[in-house]
């Protein structure tokens, strides 16, 4: 047992020793990107998703502009809110994530430590307004907006919209169930129930079980489904959360559905956010690096191909930009009922 | 010519990279196409391809190397390999392991390469009909694997394989974001949101709880092989005489595994040797070192490969998680993936069947030939080994995540507890197949719950669901029969 004391005690002092210390730099080179290794964590531990490919794209350009080496790491939601909250503001660690970022603390899945406010917002890189709702292609409504008169013909009728707890389909969900709740009567609004869904893959095969009727997802996802004849799996587009460009699916906004009398749109936007005390030398540099790239025709035809858009907007406009987005998202999140009080019984 | 050269060395260099990827724990084949993912970029997708497949095919079969020479599964699917393939060690057929695992690779490959040629269209449409409920109880069927290893001890068993079940339960809930059985410390609640990371999980059990034993027994100047036999039975191909139904069997498993998303690789081997021991003639040998458990197990984690590039291929949706890193290729050069897929892009296409093809035989040469050199490892004293070993489960964990501490400390938190379960004579598989499907089994039952309203007569409705219902209960009663021979015979 002696033996095992000891070997236990060399375990952890290899682990300890490894990973203990963290990489120091001069503060010399604190003043610039260039030469620097940039690690950019992202708020998704997939590498396939909107968050993945943006990152990598954007990163990719920004490491030309900026003369430095740029790496992606997928690490997740947590890990990423939790590094830009404790890392070094040595210019060696950045996050790019889209409105999750806020959104987690809106819905309580995140404590307060990590909103806003603890962290510095940089610029506006990426603007992702591509998703939104699909059915099955045989279903008896052609848009969201048919759903009310659908349900009012046909009494008995349940609707159910698949949507993840906690993300930007809730967001999307909630403000049709409240523009639902303002125009119809209750027995309209009572009868559109959630059913939560995981990922999209998840969502579709619900879809086809017929364990339920729509779901939410990004519109390039979905996009074969609905040129698809095959009965089985074949869908339509119900509505995006915003117009894309190219794309002839009608948004909110084309179908009336407003927010308290207001247009509703909803782009994912996705922004590089920095540590605490982030020196404003580099801060500067990245606001020129990112509004140079987003001019680049390459760059915009990267972003074309999945149908998303440059978005740049400097730091100080970004704060602005989002602050007023996440007081508008609270104020919604509030007003609408808990997701729980949604689900189908 | 040009063109051909480029992808011939590109599936060649993913299966050497891929190869070495398997065989050190902590490193996945997912790991393998993560890292090389962004480098594609740089050429067209009909090259990086290739590269990709390369890296999944070797990564797939690189994990066999120390699930037999050391009892170190590379790779989670490896687990079952170790069962037979250790044991063969132990008797000196070290090398013969290697060569039967590593041809039960290339043909279960090689039969889903087949299948995804043929009847990729077809098996996705069958896949369509494998809801949450038929997905539960296939999760349910490979659970009843832990009763078959339980043996004896059948009681032990079950308890630990379902401990197994509750801490993978740990973490956060998705369908409502609440935080299950962890501490309300920040740390504790940044760190295991996600839960415990399966591979930290993997190489702790089976590799430090392994170092840890061999320490406590001491092993200065010791060497695998002196503990090992000397026999010098040598691999045939006459190992495969009386194994062509069970090799088939197997690659067929794999595959069909691989084509229903969310099942896991993992799920393919453990269903695809609990088959074999059912259908055995010898069942009690399986897990004594029997070629028939090494083939079950290597056949089906390569027929894998193919399987789950069906749906992903035919509907866009990938079949495990090495695939889901593969849509990021696609969509990094513009490319969608979903039905319209195949009949929209016919070269790129051919181009994953013959890089498909193509990586399961390099995997084979470039394995089978210089694996008599790779056999020599264990002639080297452990004392030299375990703590090369040591140092690659750390960087394996610490990588995990792009670079979390926390892993490093679940990686040997876990190779304490699997020291302790030893210790008080617990067996360490029937934990972790556990703790490796409770997962999907609790999300495909949530799943199925939902989609019937609440009701539970839903696992009872379908054709499909009663043939499930039929194996799970033969697999249960054929377990609890074996388990009484074994306590009568030890009497």
């Amino acid at each position: 047992m002696k033996r095992v004391i000891i070997m236990l005690a060399a375990l952890l002092s290899v682990g300890a020793c490894v990973f203990a210390n963290g990489t120091s730099e001069s503060s010399t080179k604190m003043s610039t990107f260039k030469g620097k290794n940039v690690r950019v964590v992202i708020g998704s531990s997939s590498t396939g998703g909107d968050s993945y490919l943006i990152a990598d794209i954007t990163s990719r350009y920004l490491a030309k502009e900026l003369d430095c080496n740029i790496k992606v790491d997928a690490v997740g939601a947590a890990a990423a809110l939790d590094t830009i909250t404790t890392t070094k503001p040595d210019g060696n660690t950045i996050m790019m994530f889209h409105d999750m970022t806020y959104l987690g603390v809106l819905f309580g899945s995140y404590d307060n430590e990590y909103s806003l406010e603890n962290f510095i917002v940089g610029p506006e890189v990426v603007q992702n307004p591509t998703s939104g709702w699909a059915s099955k292609a045989n279903a008896p409504y052609e848009n969201l907006a048919e759903v009310p008169a659908y349900l009012k013909a046909n009494p008995d009728a349940i609707v159910r919209m698949a949507c993840e707890a906690g993300g930007v389909s809730q967001i999307g969900f909630v403000a049709y169930y409240e523009w639902l709740k303002a125009n119809y009567s209750d027995d309209i609004s009572s009868r559109v129930v959630v059913v939560i869904g995981g990922s999209t893959a998840d969502k579709c095969q619900m879809l086809w079980d017929d364990n339920c009727d729509i779901i939410f997802a990004d519109y390039t996802s979905l996009l074969q489904y609905t040129q698809t004849t095959d009965p089985k799996i074949a869908m339509k587009f119900m509505g995006l959360l915003d117009n894309v460009d190219g794309v002839d699916v009608p948004s909110y906004t084309d179908l009336g559905i407003d927010f308290n009398g207001n247009e509703f749109r909803f782009s994912k936007d996705f922004l590089i956010y920095l540590p605490k005390d982030f020196p404003q030398a580099l801060i500067d540099e990245l606001n020129i690096a990112c509004k140079t790239i987003s001019t680049n025709p390459d760059f915009k035809a990267d972003l074309k191909k999945m149908y998303y858009r440059p978005a740049f907007k400097n730091s100080t406009d970004a704060k602005t930009y989002i602050y007023n987005k996440r007081a508008t998202m609270d104020i919604l999140i509030k007003n609408a009922p808990s997701l729980d009080d949604l689900v189908q019984q | 010519m040009t063109l051909v050269l480029s992808q011939f060395l590109m599936a060649w260099g993913g299966v050497l990279v891929g190869i070495v990827f398997g065989a050190l724990p902590g490193m996945t084949a997912t790991m393998a196409i993560a890292i090389f993912l962004p480098i594609t970029y740089g050429y067209s997708l009909n090259i990086a391809i290739y590269l990709l497949l390369g890296l999944y095919v070797g990564g797939i079969s690189g994990g066999l190397i120390p699930a037999i020479l050391i009892n170190i599964p590379g790779t989670p699917s490896s687990i079952c390999t170790t069962f037979d393939g250790y044991p063969m060690a132990q008797r000196g057929e070290g090398e013969r392991a290697l060569r039967i695992g590593i041809t039960a690779s290339l043909v279960g490959g090689l039969i889903s390469f087949v299948c995804l040629w043929l009847f990729a269209p077809l098996l996705a449409r069958v896949a369509i009909n494998f809801g949450s409920v038929e997905k539960f109880l296939i999760i349910l069927f490979a659970l009843t694997i832990i009763a078959a290893l339980s043996k004896g001890s059948m009681l032990k068993g079950i308890f630990i394989g379902f401990f197994g079940v509750l801490v993978a339960l740990i973490g956060q809930f998705a369908d409502n974001n609440t935080m299950r059985m962890i501490p309300d410390i920040r740390y504790f609640k940044v760190n295991l949101r996600m839960g415990f990371q399966l591979l930290p999980v993997l190489i702790g059990l089976f590799a430090i709880s392994q170092i840890l034993q061999e320490a406590e027994k001491g092993m200065k100047n010791v060497t695998f092989d002196n503990d090992f036999k000397h026999e010098t039975k040598k691999f045939s191909i006459h190992d495969f005489k009386s194994q062509i139904t069970n090799l088939i069997r197997s690659g067929i498993i794999g595959t069909f595994v691989g084509v229903l998303p969310g099942v896991g690789g993992s799920a393919a081997s453990l269903l695809s040797y609990s088959q074999a021991k059912n259908f055995s003639k010898n069942p009690d040998k399986l897990g004594t070192g029997e070629p028939e458990g090494l083939i079950a197990s290597e056949s089906a984690n390569n027929g894998l490969t193919g399987g789950a590039l069906i749906p992903l291929l035919s509907l866009g949706i990938p079949g495990d998680s090495t695939t889901a890193v593969l849509i990021g290729a696609f969509m990094l050069q513009g490319m969608q993936v979903g039905p319209l897929f195949i009949t929209n892009n016919p070269d790129i296409w051919h181009s994953i069947l013959i890089a498909l093809g193509i990586s399961n035989i390099l995997m084979f040469i470039t394995m089978f030939y210089p694996i008599k050199y790779i056999a020599q490892l264990i002639k080297l004293p452990k004392a030299r080994i375990y703590p090369v070993i040591i140092l690659m489960c750390v960087v394996g964990a610490y990588t995990t995540r792009n670079g979390n501490m926390f892993d490093v400390w679940t990686l040997f938190v876990f190779g304490l507890l699997g020291f302790l379960l030893n210790k008080f004579k617990f067996s360490i598989p029937p934990f972790f197949i556990g703790f490796i499907l409770g997962d999907d089994l609790e999300k495909y039952f949530v799943d199925s719950i939902k989609g019937s309203g609440g009701s539970l007569s839903c696992f009872f409705n379908g054709p499909i669901s009663w043939v499930l219902w039929g194996l799970i209960i033969v697999s249960i009663v054929y377990a609890v029969i074996d388990s009484k021979k074994t306590l009568v015979k030890g009497k």
